[in-house]
């Protein structure tokens, strides 16, 4: 791939390294605030969830059905751990693995669709799996899935380290959030990048230049699968409790909240998730007095950020460079199209 | 040699047969027009030799292989290079980053060598993009390279569909219309593109067209098409002196009221 801006790259590594230094000191910034570190860590297993879904935009689909692969993430992590008897990690890794798995096996039949279809489909996956648990014994039926255990004590350096309190699962969440968002930059970026750019300028020449489509959405559509697992599962081990309730986590209307998350943070941008969700949950913790308003306040947002920023908080500052430009130029800008 | 053989092809739309019985050779090296009146099925043609359609019935043979089940990615790898009708572009990409798409996407890239950026793969890369430039050198886009795909003209966007087509190096180049909508100018260098890489490489192409002069400038051979059959084929100016063609594309005195 050919970059025209080369001058502009260093600045992204400080950026990233700054953001993960604040990341990792924010426990001693808020003097351990539990409140708020229970806040942030749901944040940062959103991120993973918002940024599994942005993942499928890549080749041109919407998914409304990824809170169906974070319910088979986060149940397998439950049952895994409380009737299997497996460790947090092995549980974890198998819980990602089940979700792709299951992405692997409605996949073929669900890439065939396009558009609209694909996201009737998932959309109705999704219920279904929420369904599923909801009436299993197996599952634990409605009441849901109780008192699955914390990561088991680790031993860092010659002291353990138990995971019971949220000041220390933070850490733990939020370092597997980053290696997690860092696998699917790599795929984004350098391995399968061209092909999955190629499948949404234009699938059918994207074909007619050799590129095997069904495959390299296949592709796409179990690593996200596989990410969503993962922020299913790091939830269950969080909170220790999973209802299958239409207002859970797992619910339609959740599906919806994090397509709201990805669409103000900015689908063309790899940051985009991570804006998107981080404001908006932020707001909707300052506007916590008014709290039955506030699915108004995040719809607002979300309606000023489509019609001013459509692309997305994250745009902004290409935005304001283009508007910038406009309004300063003192030559006129290079001509675009050909002679 | 017969590098392109359909028999019995058919295709059907409901009950509409688009293309029907059609027995079609093309030779390698030539370069084959095929014309016929709007909906003789041409177009229909091309999309089941590219598999972009699956056949209702009959064979398509390519270098003595059976392709009639191929997927379209596996006829492209076989060498088969399709310029679509419309402008089928890249969007999101550059000019060049277009003709490395074309180019890239059926050379096997090992996943270890891309994570760590091996020296080999840094080295074929740039052999890659060198090649790619002297492609875009040959249709006359080289000093656009690093502007949006979709900024062009359409005319150069034209010329950018067929780079893409020849960044995998095809043995058999079908052309929909690649003069759709051009200049004199652009039409006397797309001509000129197609000749060159004919003679050349000795590229076989398969050209649908309807500019007439063109086709006689440009073909060798050339075929009719009308209601998705053969009505006749010959060198170009034979094709056009037939009295069925005119017929076929007039009507007869009967016809008009």
């Amino acid at each position: 791939m050919t970059r025209a801006g080369l001058a502009r790259i260093p600045a992204k590594p400080i950026a990233i390294v700054a953001l993960i230094a604040v990341v990792l000191l924010m426990p001693n910034i808020l003097s351990g605030s539990t409140y708020w570190l229970t806040v942030l860590t749901l944040l940062a297993i959103n991120v993973l969830l918002v940024s599994s879904l942005r993942s499928v935009t890549l080749i041109n689909e919407i998914s409304l059905g990824h809170v169906g692969f974070a319910l088979v993430g986060a149940y397998a992590q439950g049952l895994l751990m409380l009737k299997g008897g497996l460790s947090f990690w092995s549980s974890l890794i198998l819980s990602g693995l089940l979700a792709a798995f299951v992405a692997a096996v409605l996949g073929y039949p669900f890439l065939k669709v396009k558009g609209i279809y694909f996201s009737i489909l998932t959309l109705l996956t999704a219920e279904t799996f929420r369904l599923v648990a909801y009436y299993s014994d197996f599952t634990g039926g409605f009441t849901g899935l109780l008192g699955i255990p914390a990561p088991e004590p680790m031993n860092l350096f010659g002291r353990t380290v138990e995971f019971t309190t949220v000041n220390t699962y933070y850490y733990l969440a939020v370092g597997l959030v980053i290696v997690a968002l860092l696998i699917l930059y790599h795929f984004e970026r350098a391995y399968v990048s061209f092909q999955w750019r190629a499948i949404r300028d234009d699938s059918m020449l994207a074909a007619a230049v050799g590129v095997n489509v069904i495959r390299f959405k296949m592709v796409n559509f179990i690593i996200s699968a596989f990410m969503a697992g993962i922020s299913g599962a790091l939830f269950a081990a969080f909170q220790h409790n999973l209802s299958p309730d239409t207002t859970s986590r797992f619910g339609t209307l959740m599906s919806i909240y994090i397509l709201v998350y990805m669409v103000v943070g900015g689908k063309s941008h790899f940051i985009g998730p991570f804006i998107g969700t981080t404001v908006l949950t932020l707001v909707a913790e300052f506007t916590r007095p008014i709290a039955e308003y506030q699915p108004m306040v995040t719809g607002a947002i979300a309606i000023l950020v489509m019609l001013f920023m459509p692309m997305g908080l994250a745009g902004l500052p290409a935005q304001i460079r283009r508007w910038a430009g406009k309004q300063f130029a003192t030559r006129p800008l290079p001509k675009q199209s050909g002679e | 040699m017969a590098l392109l053989e359909t028999r019995n092809l058919g295709r059907n739309f409901g009950g509409l047969a688009a293309v029907s019985n059609l027995d079609l050779v093309v030779d390698e090296g030539e370069i084959l027009g095929l014309i016929g009146p709007n909906g003789a099925g041409k177009s229909t043609l091309l999309n089941l030799v590219d598999g972009t359609l699956r056949a209702s019935k009959g064979r398509i043979v390519f270098r003595d292989q059976d392709i009639t089940r191929y997927p379209p990615h596996r006829r492209a790898r076989l060498g088969i290079a399709r310029v679509f009708q419309r402008n089928a572009l890249f969007k999101s990409m550059t000019v060049l980053d277009n003709v490395l798409a074309g180019s890239f996407l059926h050379a096997r890239h090992d996943p270890f060598s891309v994570l760590v950026r091996s020296l080999e793969h840094v080295r074929r890369q740039r052999e890659v993009i060198t090649r790619c430039m002297d492609l875009l050198a040959f249709v006359g886009l080289d000093d656009r390279a690093h502007m949006m795909a979709t900024s062009l003209p359409h005319g150069s966007q034209r010329e950018l569909c067929v780079a893409v087509a020849l960044a995998s190096d095809p043995i058999l180049l079908l052309l929909d219309e690649p003069l759709t909508g051009m200049n004199a100018d652009e039409t006397a260098s797309m001509i000129n593109i197609i000749k060159t890489l004919n003679r050349e490489k000795g590229t076989t192409t398969l050209v649908v067209e309807h500019n007439m002069k063109a086709v006689l400038g440009l073909c060798g051979r050339s075929v009719v098409l009308n209601y998705g059959q053969k009505l006749t084929e010959g060198t170009p100016r034979e094709c056009v002196a037939d009295p069925a063609v005119i017929e076929a594309y007039l009507g007869t005195d009967t016809d008009v009221v």
